[in-house]
């Protein structure tokens, strides 16, 4: 049988639950289950917990250790809440935390329970998860994923690989991604550290956007009302577009070649002396650094806030 | 063999649990015999009927609700006197278990289920000709329990979620509409009329959307758009800017 071992980590389940000390009124019950693959190595790992935190850390190892932590006002309420766990052959899993429903059912609202889950997975595993309120972190994960939610918070530290991040109010945090990278949001902010791959993509409606060690080649900033401000460096031949109708735009950059800047805003302040700069339809227009070098381009604008470029040579 | 030996042991013989020579004797009995022929075949016609019933599905509470009352007798039992669990162990009725009792009574009420419609199947069909399959009544789908329908409970919270959190991309997409309106005016009519074929599209895509991550996403499609064509004049310039 291809997944006894799968099988016997589950049924082991019960036996690492244990009741944890908790705050008056309330019931807290902690489990842990192990699940080792019998054959390759788990690479998806896809996780939907409305009801609370997840975190997904990586580590030199092929099991999957779920430990979960579910809070409730009574037992009644804490027999509700379930963690259903889908092991496919195919080498995913998928976990998901529901509240059983019924006619007889004491009702509870959405404040009073709660389930945590932490998760340490292989590191070439690819995360796809979703949160409704609670954090959603993940770290030292080499395969990239996909991080969606409503008004939790979103925390991304050592990550290699694909990553897109979506969040409707809640922060995004992303630090030392390896690969390419889309996150958005409507009404939070997004904050990029040591960003290095192919593509950048971030936006944010209502929220501003700062990003420190930028190095993406391809980097595609947008905020309708926050502020933008980017350190990093411009690569060779690379392209930078920031945007913003209502915020300010502020970059400062470290460039290797030429780079052929276009800015647009209420006010533009592109510092340096350029060897040319140009007004036409709105745009100022400005080339620094040799043209025969292999040139980057980058476009700022602001419709309404002011634009301003610091290059360090 | 005779008729009254035959008839206890029909349902044994039909379910195949009859070995040897008591299934032969059973078998060679209900060939010279018509009437004990007629009623194994009744029955047979009978287990095929029950067999066709759909399954019902217990209440999702009521495993739920067995657990807890196991739990509470299992706290009672553990709060007896030493003397009086001693006392127990010499009850006949300590041997069945809480869980063994509880199977044992689900046992029993399934057997008085099938009794009991045995016993209609045998009133409707004693005036029917012998080998006259009986017919079974029209099979009475019980209601399916009440959903809960209180706002105020987790789970209608959750299945409210997802709907909540494709209003808030709606409320940013008319919010930035708004901003697109303010463009328009600086936009010619071909680069209006590609704006609105766009948005169009793109909203087509949200309305035959899955409720939940699918339609989150097709939002997500349009706010950028949005956000693209106010910001950045991206309908505006597209002809103007470098492919990257």
């Amino acid at each position: 049988m291809k997944f006894v071992l799968l099988t016997l980590g589950l049924l082991a389940a019960p036996a690492f639950a244990e009741p944890t000390p908790a705050a008056k009124g309330e019931v807290v019950e902690r489990s842990r289950v192990e699940i080792n693959p019998a054959g390759h190595a788990f690479t998806n790992l896809a996780v939907d917990n409305p009801l609370g935190d997840v975190r997904v850390e990586g580590y030199d190892g092929n099991a999957v250790q779920i430990e979960t932590r579910k809070h409730a006002p009574d037992d009644d309420t804490l027999d509700r809440l379930r963690v259903s766990l889908v092991p496919a052959a195919d080498g995913s899993i998928r976990i998901a935390t529901l509240v059983d429903n019924g006619k007889e059912v004491k009702h509870v609202s959405r404040s009073q329970v709660r389930i945590d889950l932490v998760i340490r997975a292989p590191r070439k595993t690819r995360v796809d998860a979703a949160t409704s309120a609670g954090t959603l972190s993940i770290e030292n994960l080499d395969a990239g994923g996909e991080l969606d939610s409503a008004s939790g918070s979103i925390s991304v530290k050592n990550v290699a690989g694909e990553l897109l991040t979506h969040s409707v109010s809640g922060p995004t945090s992303l630090v030392q991604v390896f690969g390419s990278v889309d996150a958005a949001t409507i009404s939070s902010n997004v904050d990029l550290d040591s960003i290095n791959g192919e593509k950048l993509v971030a936006s944010a409606t209502k929220g501003r956007i700062a990003g420190r060690r930028v190095m993406s080649r391809d980097i595609e900033l947008t905020t309708t009302d926050g502020k933008i401000v980017l350190e990093g460096e411009i690569a060779l031949h690379g392209r930078l577009v920031v945007s913003s109708v209502h915020g300010d735009v502020d970059v400062r950059l470290r460039r290797h070649g030429a780079i052929n800047v276009r800015a647009r805003g209420g006010r533009v302040d592109l510092g340096q002396p350029a060897n040319l700069i140009e007004h036409t339809a709105g745009w100022t227009v400005a080339t620094l650094g040799r043209s025969s070098d292999p040139m980057a381009s980058i476009e700022l604008m602001s419709k309404y806030g002011a634009v301003s470029l610091a290059v360090i040579q | 063999m005779k008729c009254e030996d035959v008839r206890p042991k029909l349902t044994a013989y039909l379910d195949g649990e009859l070995e040897g020579d008591r299934g032969s004797a059973v078998r060679g009995h209900l060939r010279s015999c018509e009437a004990c022929r007629t009623a194994s075949n009744d029955e047979a016609a009978l287990r095929d009927g029950l067999r066709a019933l759909p399954t019902l599905d217990a209440p999702s509470g009521m495993w739920a609700k067995i657990q807890t009352q196991l739990a509470v007798a299992e706290i009672a039992d553990s709060e007896k006197p030493s003397w009086r669990r001693a006392l127990a162990r010499w009850n006949p009725q300590h041997w069945v278990t809480p869980r063994l009792a509880l199977a044992s009574g689900a046992v029993a009420v399934i057997f008085c289920v099938w009794a009991w419609r045995y016993s209609q199947r045998e009133r409707e069909l004693a005036p029917q000709t012998a080998f006259h399959l009986p017919q079974l009544p029209a099979v009475v789908t019980p209601p399916a329990p009440a959903p809960v329908t209180s706002a105020d409970d987790v789970a209608s919270e959750l299945a409210a979620m997802p709907k909540t959190t494709s209003d808030s991309y709606a409320a940013a997409v008319a919010e930035l509409e708004q901003l697109a309106t303010g463009e328009r005016a600086a936009w010619s009519d071909s680069q209006q009329k590609q704006f609105d074929a766009k948005i169009a599209e793109l909203k087509h895509d949200i309305a035959t959307a899955d409720e939940g991550r699918p339609r989150h996403r097709a939002y997500r499609t349009l706010i950028r758009y949005l956000e693209r064509a106010t910001s950045r004049d991206e309908v505006a310039f597209a002809d103007t800017r470098a492919t990257p």
